[in-house]
């Protein structure tokens, strides 16, 4: 079967559970950046980042044989990222204090390159300027509010689906994106102010 | 300071989770609230201050050890279930293909009988029924030589005669084994 972008997520697991050869492709292409931005925007270290997203994948797989929840699988796949990163600053924090402010070179990995054209130098500046601000905004950020405000920022899940995830009540995680919002709408603020 | 609940309002409204009569009050509200006006509008230029960012590429080399992994899982399933099967039904399998190679085999060799009587046997046959034929008539002869009916005249020239004839048919029988043995090596 050749997947088309009108495939549901459930048409291609079953597809990937008949045994065909593009399924796992398609779910991949449609799932592989809003995932890995979401990882790399969290952990700001693109080979943590990767070795995270190879994992969730990973996982994704061995259990997709026998998967039946189909029409749920953005949230069980971020579920499964969102859990991984929570290990991996349990694991790191045992060694330093979590959310370190990364090493210029950690910062520098995440900047983004347009593949259709180079960038002017102020271009780089500018995107590099921004993305440490980002960085710094979520560095700042409650994490209870970081973890809501990346979860619907990538995921695209339903706020309803993200207190599930996260086991908090609706209103819970309706008051902390607010809260992750405001935050980053006053670090801006000042930054060009 | 706006209350929780339309700051919730406003967040469910930029994810597209409200029904569409909650749209419609809300615009309704917008209408005369300046500040709620203010706050989303707020609210969407931070989101989309952020989503200017842009998103981040992984390695190819990652997602090509994914998918050669899924399609490593995938094929030892069906390897899994295809011997699963062929245990179940192993001995029907096993007596089949037995049926089938015996039917096959004795299909050939109802055939290769045929061909080697009708075409590979067919000169030997020949050459056998000459040599039948020959013989009998060999053994006539000789019988008329025996029987003396071909004997010694009682002048000359009835012995001269005689031992020609003897010698004609001696001669005779000399070269019709020359011939069988001829016809016999060529064949």
């Amino acid at each position: 079967m050749k997947a088309n972008d009108r495939t549901s997520d459930a048409e291609l697991i079953q597809a990937y559970q008949e045994g065909s050869p593009y399924a796992f492709n398609r779910l991949l292409q449609r799932y592989q950046t809003p995932l890995f931005t979401y990882l790399l925007r969290w952990v700001r270290d693109r080979a943590i980042a990767e070795d995270l997203f190879q994992e969730t994948f990973l996982r994704v797989i061995r259990a997709l044989p026998d998967y039946r929840e189909q029409d749920k699988f953005g949230s069980w796949l971020f579920g499964i990222a969102h859990r991984l990163c929570l290990d991996h600053f349990r694991r790191q924090k045992a060694c330093r204090g979590i959310w370190q402010p990364a090493s210029a070179d950690e910062g520098q990995q995440g900047v983004p390159e347009p593949a259709d054209r180079t960038p002017s130098p102020q271009e780089i500046a500018e995107r590099h300027e921004f993305s440490l601000l980002l960085d710094l905004a979520l560095e700042k950020m409650p994490a209870p509010a970081r973890e809501v405000f990346l979860l619907r920022q990538h995921s695209d899940l339903p706020f309803r689906e993200i207190a599930a995830l996260l086991e908090r009540p609706l209103n819970t995680v309706l008051g902390q994106m607010r809260q992750a919002v405001e935050h980053l709408r006053q670090t801006m603020e000042k930054h060009y102010a | 300071m706006l209350e929780r609940h339309t700051q919730s309002l406003h967040l469910l409204y930029l994810s597209g989770e409200l029904s569409y009569d909650q749209q419609q009050a809300l615009h309704e509200h917008h209408r005369d609230c300046r500040i709620c006006r203010l706050d989303l509008q707020q609210m969407q230029e931070t989101l989309q201050l952020y989503r200017s960012a842009g998103a981040e590429t992984v390695s190819p080399a990652v997602t090509a050890t994914l998918l050669a992994e899924a399609r490593r899982r995938q094929l030892t399933a069906w390897q899994w279930w295809i011997s699963q099967r062929l245990h179940v039904d192993w001995h029907w399998a096993r007596a089949m293909a037995l049926t089938a190679f015996l039917v096959l085999l004795a299909v050939m060799v109802a055939r290769l009988p045929q061909q080697n009587s009708s075409a590979m046997l067919a000169p030997l046959i020949t050459a056998t029924s000459a040599t039948d034929a020959y013989l009998s008539d060999l053994q006539r002869r000789l019988l008329v030589l025996e029987s003396g009916s071909v004997r010694p005249g009682r002048n000359l020239e009835d012995q001269d005669r005689s031992d020609a004839l003897v010698d004609d048919e001696l001669r005779a029988i000399r070269m019709r084994m020359n011939d069988l043995a001829r016809d016999i090596l060529i064949d």
